[in-house]
């Protein structure tokens, strides 16, 4: 079984991207940097989630809202891609083995990828409000807004299998945040 | 600096991906997401949201300097249609259905992952009942 976080040795982290609370060594982090790196996975993550439900709804959020909160996840993707870089670089190695873990992980993830940069690309494209205030004007047509749509349809279904594949981090992660949170506030 | 060096990485490979995208734009497979053309042969020029309207928030103005392509229109837009620039409060059944698909995905994956987890376990006992020696050899 694995072991909390608290009981890792200096410079581990967990494999947030496993699924799996498994610790990988790196060194140079102390344990409170690892900790704080593992909260900052945790509520990064949870905002691209809550982020992407709420632009997905576009006759809710209207426009302006729906084209700035895009812009902000596409920025947001950005840095959750770089800060799980590592994990992509291990498991490209590990694929061809034959028993080698995260395959359905990593295909999960490689459709995403490309889901979500095109519907972020493709809504940059035939942005009405956001570019056009900031000086950028792109000259698009009905492809674009049709990749947009079909995209944003393709990442809705994939981004809750992403989260869920991830659940025991998750409720590991999230049972010993919300409590050492509770403990605080009790006090 | 390995922050910097990853971001870099990532950068070109949604780069890679964005590139893709614009060849798929002017291959033949682009009909795959477009409507065919009239059938007299003409083309469909410019979208719903093309680049040919500008709209603007109600208030909103271009910044100062700002290039209007040649034939682009700006149009201030005022809401109130099936589609408005800021929040609609009544179209709140959006967001409640979006979250119940995402619910209901995350709920079918997690009990998918448990039965997985369970029969993988039952069948690592059942083959250590069977062959206690086993994984000592090993």
């Amino acid at each position: 079984m694995a072991q909390p976080p608290e009981a890792w040795p200096d410079g581990a982290v967990d494999d947030t991207s496993a699924g799996t609370l498994t610790a990988v060594q790196h060194p140079g982090l102390s344990r409170r940097q690892v900790l704080a790196r593992t909260r900052l996975d945790f509520w990064l993550d949870g905002c691209i989630l809550v982020g992407y439900i709420v632009a997905y709804c576009f006759g809710f959020t209207g426009d302006v809202i729906h084209e700035w909160l895009g812009l902000a996840i596409g920025l947001v993707f950005v840095v959750h891609l770089t800060l799980h870089w590592d994990w992509v670089l291990r498991t490209t190695r590990k694929l061809l083995r034959p028993r080698g873990p995260d395959k359905l992980i990593y295909a999960v993830n490689l459709a995403l990828l490309f889901a979500m940069t095109l519907c972020i690309a493709s809504g940059i494209m035939i942005s009405r409000v956001a570019l056009p205030q900031m000086g950028f004007f792109l000259n698009s047509n009905i492809f674009w807004n049709r990749l947009h749509i079909l995209t944003a349809e393709i990442t809705l279904y994939l981004v809750p299998v992403h989260v869920a594949l991830r659940w025991r981090w998750i409720v590991a992660v999230g049972r010993r945040l919300l409590t050492r949170a509770g403990r605080r506030g009790s006090r | 600096v390995k922050f910097g060096r990853h971001l870099v990485v990532v950068a070109l490979a949604v780069a890679v991906v964005v590139v893709l995208g614009v060849v798929w734009e002017h291959s033949g497979a682009a009909g795959w997401i477009t409507p065919p053309g009239p059938p007299n042969g003409g083309k469909i020029v410019g979208g719903p949201r093309g680049g040919k309207v500008i709209s603007m928030p109600p208030g909103g103005h271009l910044p100062p300097g700002a290039h209007v392509p040649p034939g682009a229109r700006v149009v201030q837009a005022h809401g109130g249609g099936e589609r408005g620039m800021w929040i609609n409060l009544s179209d709140t059944g959006n967001l409640t259905s979006t979250v119940e698909v995402v619910a209901a995905v995350m709920a079918g994956v997690v009990v998918l992952d448990m039965g997985r987890r369970r029969w993988r376990k039952a069948r690592r006992a059942a083959a250590a009942s069977a062959d206690p020696a086993g994984p000592a050899g090993t």
